[in-house]
This record gives structure tokens, sequence and C-alpha cells, in this order.
């Protein structure tokens, strides 16, 4: 079923919608979920918090890349599960190596609001960066820190080795801190 | 800011980079959903402490697989029958060939430190330029060997990698905490050891698969010409066997007519069989990965007891071209303590003489190389600083004195999947810190007309040759 016949059940209130959209994207939205929890349990909390939460967003939402929608439906619900300490079992490796590359650009450990920054002026700046790359180094960070793909995972997928995946992200990192620091991100 | 708000952020990625990232994901998810509905073994799901720890160097248990799978490709290959076999042994340009296996060997992880190091071991293998007859013997007698060799190989991934990796999750389960209290030789020593010799010696003795750098194997290229050395290389000599086309490495050297274990590869001569030169050449760049490696975790952990901390590093070697001319490995290091540095060097080896390469090799003595590259790389800066957002140091105002005039004679090059050179400079060599490490491709016209009045001091394939058809 395409996409747009999907979010027709879910705007006509069709219960069938959970179910066309779990057999849709449940190994997209599984991956994901397991890339940051780490456990099958989690895993599967978080796939059925995705399907109620996008229930609970469409309507009035009608998104137009619905794979990206629940991407990130499942994503953040799977960060805050991290975060909170849910997890049955220690997080798997993935996150935690995507958090210690992060931490080059972002070493601080506060959480102190004073030294928050402003979610969409973030987001904005990381845009405006995958903006200015090439193809190629977007989809590679990308599946890196939005899907927490393995450095393996990812020269496997795009046919790259593994030294060309970790050179790659290394030098993004950097020229993104960079971008960060001269639009005064870096706080 | 930190990296939580880093890490959420990323969820507002634009949704056509999501989907733009996903459109492989098809191709791969059946192979990744069968991995994810397996049950994470709890010790390798036991992530990073919050608490500084250091993890054991693990056990290359990936070089005794992949060297099998090497390997069986290579003997079985050639041995399927003596036609395979003399083929291999007519090909114009086959020499030595080789496979480099990088692996994890130190980590070190904080809240405020991230400290990553691989290292290569790189093995080679020879076919040497062998009469068809001579090569048809050889491949009948190996016929015989072939399954014993295979089933060798095989129970070196079967054994030798599970039994390590069952022996490394056991060990760091019990003793990755307790690493911060071991003494820091011991740690230091056992940081070195990163390859199961038992792999590596079934590898030597089954097939003849040379892995270089290893107690056995070549034993570093300091091994070949150092006085006392000759124990280590004669246990090289006898522990190499060869197969598939090849003779024992001892009638190699009883060949080449050079004594192998007095001489180094520069004076080993033109003459020199390349099975020999890309043993020594092997060891060589192993030895100084390795070495500068140990370096880099040697100053790393002055730096901890010192309390002046790097903050992060990576050194990260890897296969950068592997084609039927050229080896070359790449070794990229990036340190960071208040500002980042990355500097990357290359290694090269030329397959038909198993020899590595320099500039000067290269082109030839008394051939002026410097100039007209050095030119190029300038039309080339100034053509992107005009078409694209990039700086060089090139036709500065205010501080021209900083500018790029000319490589270097040891500049650091390599040559990619096209056969063309390419140059190499480490951060702040010719562009600001934000450049990073930067290279460029000497288009191949250049590079020819600059051989072409040279005189090559070395075996060498050129362009000019090629294209002439010779």
């Amino acid at each position: 079923m395409d996409d747009s016949r999907i979010i027709e059940l879910f705007w006509n209130r069709e219960e069938s919608a959970i179910a066309e959209t779990a057999n849709a994207y449940g190994r997209y939205c599984r991956k994901i979920a397991y890339n940051i929890l780490g456990n099958e349990e989690d895993t599967e909390e978080c796939l059925n918090d995705t399907w109620l939460g996008a229930w609970n967003s469409i309507p009035p939402a009608k998104p137009s890349c619905l794979s990206a929608f629940l991407g990130k439906i499942t994503r953040n619900l799977a960060i805050s599960r991290y975060r909170a300490g849910h997890a049955l079992k220690r997080t798997g490796d993935r996150l935690s190596e995507s958090l210690e590359e992060l931490g080059e650009l972002a070493p601080g450990t506060s959480n102190n609001v004073e030294e928050s920054v402003d979610r969409d002026v973030l987001e904005s700046a990381i845009n405006r960066y995958l903006d200015s790359v090439s193809e190629k180094q977007r989809k590679i960070f990308v599946r890196r820190y939005f899907y927490m793909d393995s450095v393996s995972e990812i020269a496997q997928m795009y046919e790259l080795g593994q030294s060309d995946v970790k050179v790659t992200l290394l030098r993004m990192r950097r020229s993104l801190k960079k971008v960060l620091e001269d639009e005064g991100l870096m706080i | 800011m930190n990296k939580y708000d880093l890490l959420e952020a990323m969820g507002g990625i634009r949704d056509e980079y999501i989907k733009e990232a996903s459109q492989k994901e098809e191709e791969t998810v059946s192979c990744s959903r069968e991995a994810d509905s397996v049950p994470v073994p709890a010790a390798s799901q036991d992530g990073r402490s919050r608490k500084g720890h250091r993890r054991k160097i693990l056990r290359a248990q990936k070089w005794a697989a992949s060297l099998a799978a090497i390997l069986c490709l290579s003997i079985l290959i050639p041995n399927l029958s003596p036609g395979a076999s003399g083929a291999f042994g007519n090909l114009p340009l086959v020499g030595p060939y080789f496979r480099a296996v990088t692996f994890r060997a130190y980590e070190y992880q904080d809240a405020q430190t991230d400290v990553y190091v691989e290292e290569s071991q790189i093995a080679t293998m020879t076919y040497g330029n062998r009469s068809e007859q001579e090569m048809s013997d050889r491949s009948v007698q190996n016929d015989a060997d072939a399954p014993v060799m295979t089933a060798a190989a095989e129970s070196v991934e079967s054994e030798s990698a599970v039994e390590d990796m069952e022996t490394e999750e056991s060990a760091e389960a019990e003793g990755a905490v307790d690493d911060l209290e071991t003494e820091e030789p011991a740690y230091a020593e056992g940081a070195r050891r990163t390859s199961p010799s038992a792999a590596s010696g079934a590898a030597e003795d089954s097939a003849g698969f040379v892995a270089a750098g290893e107690p056995g194997g070549a034993a570093g290229a300091g091994a070949a010409g150092e006085p006392g050395s000759s124990a280590d290389a004669g246990a090289a000599g006898e522990s190499a066997k060869t197969a598939g086309g090849q003779t024992d490495v001892d009638d190699v050297f009883a060949d080449s007519g050079i004594d192998y274990y007095d001489e180094t590869a520069e004076a080993a001569g033109d003459e020199a069989d390349p099975s020999v030169l890309a043993l020594l050449s092997a060891s060589q760049i192993t030895e100084e990965i390795r070495q500068r490696a140990a370096g880099y975790i040697a100053s790393f952990e002055r730096s901890i007891e010192e309390e002046t901390g790097f903050y992060s590093l990576r050194f990260l070697p890897g296969t950068v071209t592997d084609t039927a001319d050229w080896f070359c490995m790449r070794v990229l290091s990036y340190t960071a303590s208040a500002d980042g540095f990355e500097q990357v060097t290359h290694f090269v080896i030329d397959k038909e003489s198993g020899r590595r390469v320099s500039l000067a090799d290269w082109f030839g003595e008394d051939v002026d190389y410097i100039t007209p590259i050095s030119e190029n790389i300038k039309e080339q800066m100034r053509r992107q600083m005009a078409e694209s957002n990039v700086d060089y140091w090139l036709d500065s105002v205010e501080e021209p004195e900083s500018d790029f005039r000319q490589i270097r004679e040891d500049q650091d090059f390599y040559f990619n999947d096209d056969g063309e050179l390419v140059i190499c400079f480490d951060e702040m060599e010719v562009a600001p810190a934000y450049m990073g490490a930067v290279e460029f491709t000497i288009p191949r016209e250049v590079t020819d007309s600059i051989r072409a009045g040279g005189s090559g001091s070395m075996q060498q394939r050129t362009g000019l040759c090629r294209a002439a058809g010779l």
C-alpha cells in the first residue's frame, strides 16, 4: 500500500492504518529503534509507541514523506527511552559510539538551561551544513547520526571501505564544528 | 550545548535527506533484520562506563577469518587446474600482492577523552613470472595439497578465531575495569601484541601467506639487515613456505642471488626478486604503522599521567589503493586538545617490483618533478578558490610569506585507482585548519611529461610506454 493510501486511512480514523503502517515500515522503524536501544523488549515497546504516536499525529499532520515522519517519531522515542534509563539492558554500542563522536563537537556535559541551545536554531545549522556537502558525505552522515548505523554497516551499504567511512565522518564532524562555532552555537 | 543536544537535533534533519539516505535500506534490511532479531549477548552490550576505563587490546579475531578467506581464494583459484595456474603465471604484470587487515588496537574513553587507535597487518603473497611448465608442474603437486591447505585455513577461522573471541570476551568481562589498576608496562606491552601468533603460524605453514611483522614472519623491517637479526630472518625464511605456483622462500632467495638475511630492500638491488622485496616492503610498512600507533599511545598515556590530556585521538590506517600496479596504505591521525590537527601518511608499493616507492624513485634521478607538480597544484588551488568556497594559502595579500610555494622532495603521495599521482598535505600545510588535510590529483599529462624527460632508476611502468604499446 502506498503512503498516500496509508495517510488516508489515518485521516479516516480506520484502525487498519496501524497494521498497514507496521507492514510497510515495521522493519525500517525497528532498525532505528534497535540501533539506539539495543534490545528486543525496548524496541518492541518503542515501535508500539511509534504507531500510537503516528495515530495521534495524523491528522492534523499530513506528512509528505511518511518514512521520514515515522523514522523521526521512532528515533525521538528511542532516545527518550534511552535517556530515561528505561532500557532493560544497557544500550548497545552504536548509540554510545555516536554520542562519543558527537562529543567532539559538544564536549559540555552540563544540562544547565542557560547553556542550552535553541533546538530549532541548531537543527537549521545542521541542515545548512548538510546542504553544503556532497550527497555521498550527506548519506554517510545521516546513516551514522540519524539512523545510528555502525561504520561497518555504512561501509557495506555504500560499498566503501570502513576506513573511508571513518575518515569521512571525522572530517565532517570537524567541519560541522567549525560551522557551529561560526554561528555562535558552541556554548 | 552537550552531545545529547546534538543527538536530538539530528532528528531535525530534513526529510529529503533522511529519505535520500534510506534509499538503500531495502537492499540491506533483510540482512539487518536477521541480525537485529538475534539477541545481543550481555557481554557485548556492556556499554562504556562513564568512568574512564581502558579496554584490553582486542585480539585480531577477524584477522584469522579474513586471512582464511583470502588464502582459500588465493590458493584454490590457481590450483583448480594446470591451465588456471599457468594462466596466473603468464599474466604479464602478476607479481606480489598484498592484503591489509586492520584491527582495533587501543581504546580509552571517559567523560572528556576519546581515544581510538587501529593498526594494520599487511600480508603478502607472490606469484612470480614462472615458466608455464614450471607452473604446471607445481600446480599438479599443489592440487593434492590444496584440500589440506584449505582445511588448515578453515581451521584457523573456526578454531582460532572462535577461541580468541571467547577468550577475549571472558577476559573483557572479568578484567575491563581492573585494567585501570594494571601497571603501564604490562598494558603497553599487551597493546603491541595484537595478532594471534597461532593464526599467523598456521597460515604460514599452510600456505606461505606471510604475515609481515609477526614473529616467525618477516619479523619487521628491522630484521633484515640488522646485525644479529639473522636468526629471526632465518626463522622467517624457514617458516614461510609458499604455494600456488611459488617456490619456497629459500628457493626464491637462492634464485635471486642475494643474501636475504643480511640485506635490506635498498641493498638488494634491482635484480632482487619481487617476492623478496614485497615481503620486506610489507614488513616495513606494518612496522612503521605499529611504531606510529605506539608513539601516539605512549604520548596519550603520558598526557594522562601529567594531566595535560588529549581530548580526542584517532589513528586510522586503511588501504586506499589496490590495483594491478599499486598497493597504497593510508594512515590518518587526528589529535585534538584545545584544537585539532589532522595528519595523513601514505605508503606506496610498486607491485611489479615489490618495492616501496618515493617520488624521486618514480620520476627518476635528476628529474625536477617539484616545480611542475607545484605549479599544477597552484593552478588547481586558484581554480577551486574561484569556483567554490575554499581557502588556500596562495596569492595572499596579508601574509604572502605563508603562501604555498612548492611541494617537498618527500611530499606525501599515493596513486589512485586510475593510476594517477595524488599529492597530499597535512592540515595547515597549505590551507587553514578548517580545510583539514587536503590532496590534489596530478593529471597524467603532467606526470607523463615529467617522466618523459627523466631516466628511471628502477623497474617501472610508465604511461608513455603503455600509450606507445610497449
